[in-house]
């Protein structure tokens, strides 16, 4: 496996794959890959390692047995992020677009001394024939809309990715319509970028998902450059997508919780949370709250004794004023159902938190539940009966619930008006059948009479429309 | 052509010969009847009427088998020649939860024709019946009652319980239909009948009610049956020669695992194993546009936890996964399911978890996984941090659960997922669960792999990578032996863990004369905060044990009334049987002579070591 620690022993191929055909060329230093092409490419290109490639296969043991095939239903994957074994992200990544090869597998670059069972047998060799059919650029944003499209095109090593907070230096090249606006090598901290740097939205997502020394060409959407706004400084116009080349130097992450004391956990969450107040002065609440969700992330569990009543004080009043500021950023993002939730686990950790409480009646007023958010300020009264701000907020649900209450009843009088009128309708329909009903039945009775006395059909007919008429009447 | 009135009134009277003849209780008559070609038109005009009419019988009634036959032809018979527009909502209506599944089972047969029949001359409003029929069938599905489980251990057979029975047929009536529906609808499609699109939003359909029936499935025993003698006294099945020895498996696989499988084969028809093993795949599908709620979200990871057991563990359809994935990418794509199995309560759920747990870790080889990829990699989940919740999640189960089985399996899982990790990984992972388990069995059990590692590290050859552990570890050890209440710890509750300690530390004074681990440098420490405070307890304890040991074997009517003072491990020692008083104080004293004799030769080690250092100076 390709995360082992280590090297272990170089395998030897060509010793195991006796029937190499002549042409198969060595994609590993060790032999470990052959590829032999039985079809050229239509084209030069290559995929990129992150592209996701579409294939069709077939997978042989070597004594030519099928384990598996695609069957003509294409086979998608993410190239060079081992989903697959190592052997198809190297020979994937050697393919050109409509190219028909032959991979041929040393176990190590497979299932190795494992194997696959029940169809990989241990330490078995395998051969593959592929046809590269075609490949997209790996989308990075979280909801893959295209707006920001990597093209790695040097691989950086370790798995470890800047979190948030990490130190990050970078040598960034922005272009727009091929020219280069931006060249920079510069240092920073994730999600926390001064303003003054001008960086667009998309760095601190890409950062987020590179290695150290991970070399990508990516392309940016308007939406995560600079936006209808465009930028001034790089002369940038509005809606403009970009193109940037950047190189992940160095970084070092920001530590982890479980790395901290207690005490240090609570000074770094007290570092974070002033860094969060000061980007939500600058109304900057997404930052903000990637600070605030810090101090949640610090404080989850503590290794504090019950006799530590001051940490612990100070433990509670911290996590409350995480859980009451990211609230506060999900209202002013318009999220209600997160500010809720962020006020019910406040409320849990102190069930009289007047902020908490009056927050959440914010949301639900805001959601236009009145009733819940009148309960909410209610609350808040019963607690601090000078809470000036609840009591507004009250007196608002109040009149907005009675508005409604008065709209509502002049709507379903009119409402209940026609439904009693239909009914009456209804009723006399209902009546009106039932006589039907009857007279139908009469003339019925008639008809069997005059077939026994002979009396004549009009007579029947005519019986029947004067009971008719009659139910009418 | 006969007039409106009339045709009301000849309906009315069809109706009422009908309402008589179930009076008298003739259901045969009643399917001559209503299955008269003269009486098609009055069939077609009151089917909504006869559907429910059929249904009060039913419900009302105690039906024989025969009776059961004939509804159903009838039903059958209705849907044939009716309108499928109006008779889909009569039939849906009566999927409530209070009519018995005996009843509804009746139904299938004309629901599947009048299901066909909407597919086939509704294109347009395909996804919305779809809803409408799936939305029913999972609703009635979550309201059939789930069989209990009773101290469930995966080891023993269960025969087949009414509940699961239930359950399982009725599931895989709806597979039918679904299935049905797909094919009626796939046919469309490969004519051109309808638009690509439009086959995505009848997917989602199809998608939700595989999520809702693998949800219920997740909660039920899908183990195969081995018919063995114990499993065929369960069932209360006699084989014919009473002498013979039992034949291996048992033919005939239990009716919920078929259900199980089909339900994986009709996703399988929708979605190739390959994309619905893959995480994001699940979330995208069920709402690409929306946040999901977070009981949505546990409802959609259940479902999914329970298909990848049916795969990977069961085999259902894995022929159709490809044989080139990497396992540790496989593996991370089965975290999210494996998590939300192992954080339920039920043992059968645990059961699904940990075996999943099992398919997906034993492909990896030792010292190939990081935490940091994990995480990274499983940033998009709902699980922020899915090593230390796997973990906790294991270390609940091997301290809680009731299943002994399911305890031992969770605990060699939480071992063997250890060595997985590289050699920094489990450094980290280890002082983090040593650190915040709270059980002293598990911490002791913790401490032991730790002194294993430790072993492996001290041979000649140190492993690759394991220097940062090593350069470590003495910070392990001394949160391994750490006395928080100094003399009066409760030896006792805390044995496992000081026999784990006293044992690694016997172990590395020996074996550690270079000081690799630095234990030579907290010696001292070890002596005084540990060793002396240790015996002191040990010698404290003892007395006390000895004492009320006495008393027990003695009883003096004045201290008999004074007996809820003494307690074991938390327990008052009047709550114990007479009989295992005395019993339980010998043992208790026996673990305070073992624990005398471990700290006493890791003492005599030290002072051997000391008095060797001062023959040198």
């Amino acid at each position: 496996m390709d995360l082992t620690e280590g090297d272990a022993e170089v395998p030897k191929v060509q010793e195991v794959l006796t029937e190499l055909p002549s042409g198969a060329v060595s994609l590993s230093g060790d032999n470990g890959v052959y590829k032999f092409i039985r079809k050229e490419g239509t084209s030069e290109q290559k995929p990129s390692t992150g592209s996701k490639v579409t294939v069709d296969y077939t997978g042989k043991l070597e004594d030519g047995s099928v384990f598996d095939s695609s069957s003509g239903r294409k086979f998608t994957f993410n190239l060079g992020k081992s989903e697959v074994i190592k052997a198809w992200d190297l020979g994937v990544a050697s393919m050109k677009r409509g190219e028909v090869c032959e991979l041929y597998c040393h176990s190590k670059y497979a299932y190795g001394e494992r194997g696959s069972p029940p169809k990989i047998p241990k330490n078995a060799n395998l051969i593959f024939e592929v046809e590269l059919h075609s490949w997209e650029a790996e989308d990075l944003t979280e909801d893959k809309d295209g707006g920001i499209l990597r093209e790695i095109l040097n691989a950086g090593v370790d798995y470890t990715m800047p979190n948030n907070g990490a130190e990050v230096e970078l040598e960034l090249v922005g272009k727009h319509n091929d020219n280069v606006f931006d060249k920079r090598h510069i240092t920073y901290n994730v999600s926390e970028a001064d303003e003054e740097l001008q960086l667009i939205p998309a760095i601190d997502i890409i950062v987020k998902q590179m290695k150290k020394s991970e070399h990508s060409r990516i392309f940016v959407k308007s939406k995560y450059g600079f936006g209808a706004a465009g930028s001034q400084k790089f002369n940038i116009p509005p809606n403009a997508d970009l193109v940037y080349d950047i190189k992940l130097v160095k970084f070092e992450n920001a530590a982890e919780a479980w790395e901290m004391t207690d005490e240090e956990r609570l000074e770094n969450s007290s570092i974070v949370k002033e860094k969060g107040t000061k980007f939500f002065k600058d109304k900057k609440y997404l930052k903000a709250m990637v600070q605030y969700k810090k101090i949640l992330d610090y404080l989850e569990h503590h290794d504090a004794k019950e006799d530590q009543t001051e940490l612990l004080e100070n433990w509670k009043k911290m996590k409350m004023a995480g859980y009451l500021n990211l609230a506060l950023c999900y209202n002013k993002l318009k999220d209600y159902a997160e500010t809720i939730h962020m006020c019910e686990q406040a409320l849990k950790e102190d069930p009289k938190s007047e902020k908490a409480l009056y927050r959440m009646g914010e949301a639900y007023f805001e959601q236009k539940m009145f009733d819940e958010a009148r309960k909410h300020f209610l609350e808040v009264i019963k607690i601090n009966p000078n809470n000036k701000p609840a009591r507004n907020m009250k007196a608002k649900c109040d009149q907005t619930i009675k508005k409604l209450k008065d709209a509502e009843r002049s709507k379903y009088k009119g409402m209940f008006d026609k439904f009693s009128k239909q009914d009456e309708e209804a009723e006399i329909r209902k009546k009106v059948e039932q006589q039907k009903e009857r007279a139908k039945a009469k003339a019925a009775k008639k008809v069997a009479k005059t077939d026994e006395s002979g009396e004549p059909a009009e007579a029947v007919n005519d019986g029947m429309k004067n009971g008719i008429a009659e139910a009418q009447s | 052509m006969e007039s409106v009135d009339e045709n009301s009134g000849n309906t009315l009277n069809f109706m009422s010969q009908v309402k008589q003849i179930i009076k008298e209780g003739n259901i045969s008559q009643l399917k001559n009847f209503c299955s008269d070609k003269e009486n098609e038109e009055q069939v077609i005009c009151s089917s909504l009427d006869l559907v429910s009419c059929f249904m009060d019988y039913l419900k009302d009634h105690e039906a024989n088998d025969q009776d059961m036959e004939n509804f159903r032809y009838l039903f059958s018979h209705i849907s044939y020649i009716s309108n499928e527009k109006e008779l889909i909502l009569g039939f849906l209506e009566q999927f409530d939860p209070m009519v018995e599944f005996d009843i509804i089972n009746c139904l299938f047969p004309g629901l599947k024709i009048v299901c066909a029949k909407i597919m086939e001359r509704d294109k347009a409003n395909q996804t919305y019946h779809l809803n409408m029929v799936f939305s029913s069938f999972v609703y009635y599905a979550e309201s059939l009652n789930l069989p209990k489980y009773d101290n469930y251990d995966p080891m023993e057979e269960y025969p087949e319980r009414a509940e699961e029975l239930k359950l399982a047929k009725f599931m895989k009536k709806c597979t039918e239909v679904g299935r049905s529906m797909l094919e009626i609808i796939q046919q469309q499609f490969q004519q051109k009948e309808i638009h690509k699109n439009h086959i995505k939003a009848v997917n989602c359909e199809f998608f939700n009610l595989c999520i809702g029936l693998l949800e219920r499935l997740s909660r039920l025993n899908l183990e195969e049956l081995t018919c063995t003698e114990s499993a065929e006294k369960l069932i209360g099945k006699k084989s014919k020669d009473q002498n013979s020895v039992s034949q291996g498996p048992h033919a005939e696989p239990r009716l919920v695992l078929k259900t199980a499988s089909d339900v994986c084969s009709l996703l399988h028809s929708l979605h190739r194993p390959w994309t619905m093993h893959c995480n994001m795949t699940w979330k995208n599908l069920i709402s690409s546009d929306r946040k999901l709620s977070q009981e949505e979200f546990d409802r959609l990871e259940l479902a999914r936890g329970c298909y990848l057991y049916l795969i990977f563990d069961k085999g259902h359809g894995i022929d159709l996964f490809p044989q080139m994935d990497h396992p540790l990418f496989s593996f991370k794509q089965c975290i999210p399911g494996i998590l939300s199995l192992l954080k339920q309560q039920d043992s059968v759920m645990l059961h699904k978890g940990l075996a999943l747990c099992r398919y997906a870790s034993n492909r990896l080889d030792p010292l190939t996984i990081h935490n940091r990829y994990l995480t990274n990699a499983l940033k998009e989940t709902n699980w922020h941090k899915p090593v230390s919740s796997l973990f906790q999640s294991a270390i609940h189960i091997s301290t809680h659960c009731p299943s002994k089985t399911l305890r031992q399996r969770s605990g060699q899982f939480i071992v063997r997922f250890l060595d997985k990790f590289v050699w920094t990984d489990r450094y980290n992972i280890l002082y983090s669960l040593i650190t915040n388990a709270q059980h002293p069995g598990m911490v002791g059990y913790l401490i032991g792999y730790f002194k294993d590692k430790l072993s492996e590290i001290l041979q000649q050859q140190m492993p690759i990578g394991s220097s940062y552990f090593l350069e470590r570890s003495h910070h392990i050890i001394k949160i391994s032996v750490a006395l928080k209440e100094g003399s009066e710890t409760d030896l006792l509750s805390e044995y496992n863990r000081l026999m784990s300690s006293l044992n690694m530390l016997r172990f590395l004074f020996i074996r550690d004369k270079n000081n690799k681990t630095q234990i030579w440098n907290i010696q001292a420490s070890i002596e005084e905060q540990f060793l002396e405070p240790l015996r002191t307890g040990i010698n404290l304890s003892r007395m006390h044990f000895r004492d009320e040991l006495k008393k027990q074997s003695h009883p003096r009517k004045e201290e008999v009334s004074n007996e809820t003072e003494f307690s074991i491990c938390g327990t008052n020692l009047s709550t114990f049987p007479l009989m295992e008083r005395k019993q339980a104080l010998e043992s208790a004293i026996h673990s305070f002579d073992m624990l005398e004799n471990i700290s006493i030769r890791v003492q005599e080690i030290i002072d051997q070591h000391r008095s060797t250092i001062e023959e040198l100076m």
